[in-house]
């Protein structure tokens, strides 16, 4: 019998599958019948959404297609994060909201996770006596009525709630005792909560809650109103670790209740609704600070009007996080990820404690580069050679354009020099004479060294340059893009040779030997890079940053690009 | 030395420290104890397991993987292969699939994972026709059929 890629029995089709990007899956389905539901299976599994479009062709299909539904695990809709209002409420017909339910309905039975962040919708009816029997996380943007809480009541297994919304419980909901506090609805597995101050007392009493947001606050009421929460939020069964306000209006008795009765918090995340708050925040934390001595993450949430595209993140905004990041720091020690005002994430490198942007794009790896005194070196170094290549490209002018790149190994090498020096390599008299005389005649003579420092692959092995089988080129390859990230960005230099050229001269400084920390940065940098080209799977942050309660379990980081809402890995543009 | 039979009918004789790779042979050996009777292996042939002995040989004396790896675990997804891997796997189409059912069938964790890397790095980045060209898979479904399966996922397609 022939072998065939379609003849391979289904889970060993699905373990191939697995292997591609999810959203490339359900393209393939209709190559044959024996991939169609491997690929629906894969792809169906967990659904993101987020313009409503998508949203109606999607439940189209699940409220249609039983057994495509009975794939989906985990269900997500969030309709215009950005902008908080969503679509109108016009969009939201009873058409939709009739598609919506049965999509829901069919996929109930084995739903575990559901989001429903749709603004302006009336997600209340598509629920109503709804039951989906193993969900254990509902996060839902909507207020807390009497509907909600009823499909609730039928929800007792939650393990993680969210709910962004108002309470808005008529005085008969409270219970005929009349009063709000003798209503509850116990969720015994609840671990993470997240409602309106009012729910609090709701929810979280008996509970297994130890990560509780406050996600809305309105007008504070009343002179205790922060207390009242604060008391409830403690009757958790859990010593609370985490707490988080968004959408929150700060007065001072806060940051003193955060102080005096949540101390033992790892975990702060502030949001803002007013731009005015800054101050009343960055003062609040500057006193509260000192008192949280297990604090190790902190994380300031802008107003999503406010928050930055990070597409348009620059070095300069960098600069004003790390500012500030210094002087929390200064506070508290004990810091070691910060989500700063830019949304950008902030982690602690392992030995110097220093802070880096995880922005892996090249405008935040050339922020890290010019941390290190290597990156002027590096910049120079690569000017001058694309400027020769340049002045050569002028002088045979009728070559086909496609013909002139920059000579890679040339740059490589001239890379290799600077840090392989920095990091006091010698000079391999043997191996290096032939790049020094095949280079004869050039002005930087023996200025040119294969890269002799080694880096760390995604195992965490160290891989000497050049000789771990691979060829040559890779490594030159490898080497010069040090240097062009280095020099970042590029067209701004291209263009305007004639002001780097003032900058020039003073190449003949030698190159600085890097102290360990600076090390530290440089490795980082330089594995980030070797691991992010080649199909490579990025680093693994854990190894590089502090990581109190194995805070960065198996994340990693991949050099991308930067579009509004997302980092594309380069690996996934090529 | 363990004594295997492939489906042709052919005998091999195997140190035991080479073999105990598969793990289906390794908990047989473990469950039944020494036997000078042959492991008959109906699912492999003889050419096939040639192929399986040298992965085997060349891996011989690294430690096994650990068997109570958490599935829920998925660990590398990335499509690295190491260098000697990948020479090894360049072979027909027929034998590649071979490879993998045999890997699959004796247990080989390590040998099915590169087996369903190889194929997926060749799947990588190809639409369904071209999927069918490069591996000669018949097109099973009728025009409407297709168009339906097209229609149904029509909400996750890149715009």
């Amino acid at each position: 019998m022939t072998r065939n890629l379609s003849t391979l029995p289904p889970e060993i089709i699905g373990e191939i599958l697995d292997y591609l990007p999810r959203w490339r899956v359900l393209g393939l389905a209709s190559t044959c019948r024996s991939f169609s539901a491997c690929c629906a299976r894969i792809a169906y599994k967990r659904i993101d959404l987020h313009d409503l479009e998508r949203v109606k062709s999607c439940c189209e299909t699940l409220a249609f297609n039983y057994t495509l539904a009975g794939y989906v695990r985990e269900f997500s809709i969030v309709l215009d994060p950005r902008n908080c209002r969503g679509p109108p409420k016009a969009t939201f017909t009873p058409q939709f909201n009739r598609l919506l339910r049965s999509a829901l309905q069919n996929t109930s039975t084995f739903l575990t996770a559901l989001e429903l962040r749709m603004p302006n919708g009336n997600v209340n009816s598509c629920l109503k006596r709804m039951s989906f029997p193993q969900l254990k996380m509902f996060h839902v943007e909507t207020a807390l009525s009497a509907d909600l809480a009823q499909f609730l009541l039928a929800h007792p297994d939650l393990e993680n709630l969210r709910i962004m919304g108002p309470m808005v419980l008529p005085a008969k909901a409270r219970g005929s005792r009349g009063a709000c506090i003798a209503m509850s609805i116990p969720m015994t597995d609840l671990k993470k909560f997240a409602g309106p101050p009012g729910s609090c007392a709701i929810f979280l009493p008996g509970s297994k809650v130890n990560d509780v947001e406050i996600t809305t606050s309105g007008n504070p009421q009343g002179p205790d109103w922060e207390s009242d929460f604060v008391d409830a939020i403690l009757k958790s069964g859990q010593p609370i670790r985490a707490v988080g306000f968004s959408d929150f209006i700060y007065r001072d008795v806060m940051f003193d209740l955060i102080g005096e009765r949540l101390s033992n918090i790892s975990k702060l995340t502030l949001g803002f609704t007013e731009t005015d708050q800054v101050t009343t925040v960055l003062d609040g934390l500057a006193k509260v600070l000192p008192d949280l001595p297990h604090l190790y993450h902190l994380q300031l949430t802008p107003p999503s009007p406010h928050r930055l595209d990070l597409a348009k993140l620059n070095e300069d905004l960098l600069d004003l996080d790390y500012t500030l990041l210094c002087q929390l720091t200064h506070r508290r020690e004990t810091l070691s990820v910060c989500d700063l005002l830019t949304s950008v994430t902030w982690a602690r490198l392992t030995d110097s404690g220093d802070w880096l942007p995880l922005f892996p794009t090249p405008v935040g790896i050339h922020w890290w580069f010019q941390r290190t005194p290597l990156c002027m070196h590096i910049q120079r170094r690569v000017i001058s050679h694309l400027a020769n290549d340049l002045a050569d490209m002028d002088e045979d002018e009728g070559e086909d354009e496609e013909d002139v790149q920059p000579d890679v190994h040339k740059l490589a090498t001239a890379v290799g020099f600077i840090v392989n020096r920095a990091y006091d390599i010698p000079k391999d008299e043997e191996k290096d004479e032939e790049e020094g005389s095949s280079d004869s005649g050039s002005e930087d003579e023996g200025e040119h060294e294969p890269l002799r420092v080694p880096v760390r692959n995604d195992k965490g092995q160290l891989v000497q340059p050049y000789s771990d089988g691979t060829n040559a080129e890779h490594w030159d390859m490898f080497a010069s893009i040090i240097g062009f990230v280095g020099l970042h960005p590029a067209p701004i230099f291209l263009q305007n040779m004639a002001m780097f050229d003032l900058f020039l001269p003073t190449i003949d400084t030698p190159v600085p030997l890097l102290n360990d920390a600076q090390k530290e940065l440089m490795g980082i940098i330089m594995d980030l890079l070797y691991n992010s080209f080649n199909e490579k799977n990025g680093i693994k942050l854990e190894r590089y940053f502090r990581n109190p309660e194995e805070y960065w379990g198996k994340r990693t980081m991949t050099l991308g690009v930067a579009f509004q809402d997302a980092i594309i890995p380069i690996s996934c543009l090529l | 030395m363990v004594l295997l039979l492939t489906s042709d009918n052919e005998m091999f004789s195997v140190a035991e420290d080479v073999i105990k790779r598969s793990a289906y042979i390794k908990n047989m050996l473990e469950d039944v104890g020494e036997s000078d009777l042959p492991i008959p292996l109906p699912n492999v042939e003889s050419n096939v397991l040639v192929k399986i002995l040298e992965y085997c040989e060349h891996y011989r004396g690294e430690p096994l993987p650990a068997s109570d790896v958490d599935p829920a675990e998925i660990g590398d997804r990335s499509l690295d292969i190491a260098d000697w891997d990948q020479k090894y796997m360049a072979v027909d189409q027929e034998m590649l699939f071979e490879i993998i059912l045999a890997a699959n069938y004796l247990d080989i964790k390590s040998l099915l994972d590169v087996g369903c890397k190889t194929v997926a790095k060749m799947m990588k980045g190809k639409s369904s026709e071209e999927i069918r060209t490069l591996f000669n898979i018949a097109n099973d479904f009728t025009p409407e059929e297709e168009a339906q399966i097209r229609k149904e996922n029509a909400w996750a397609e890149c715009r």
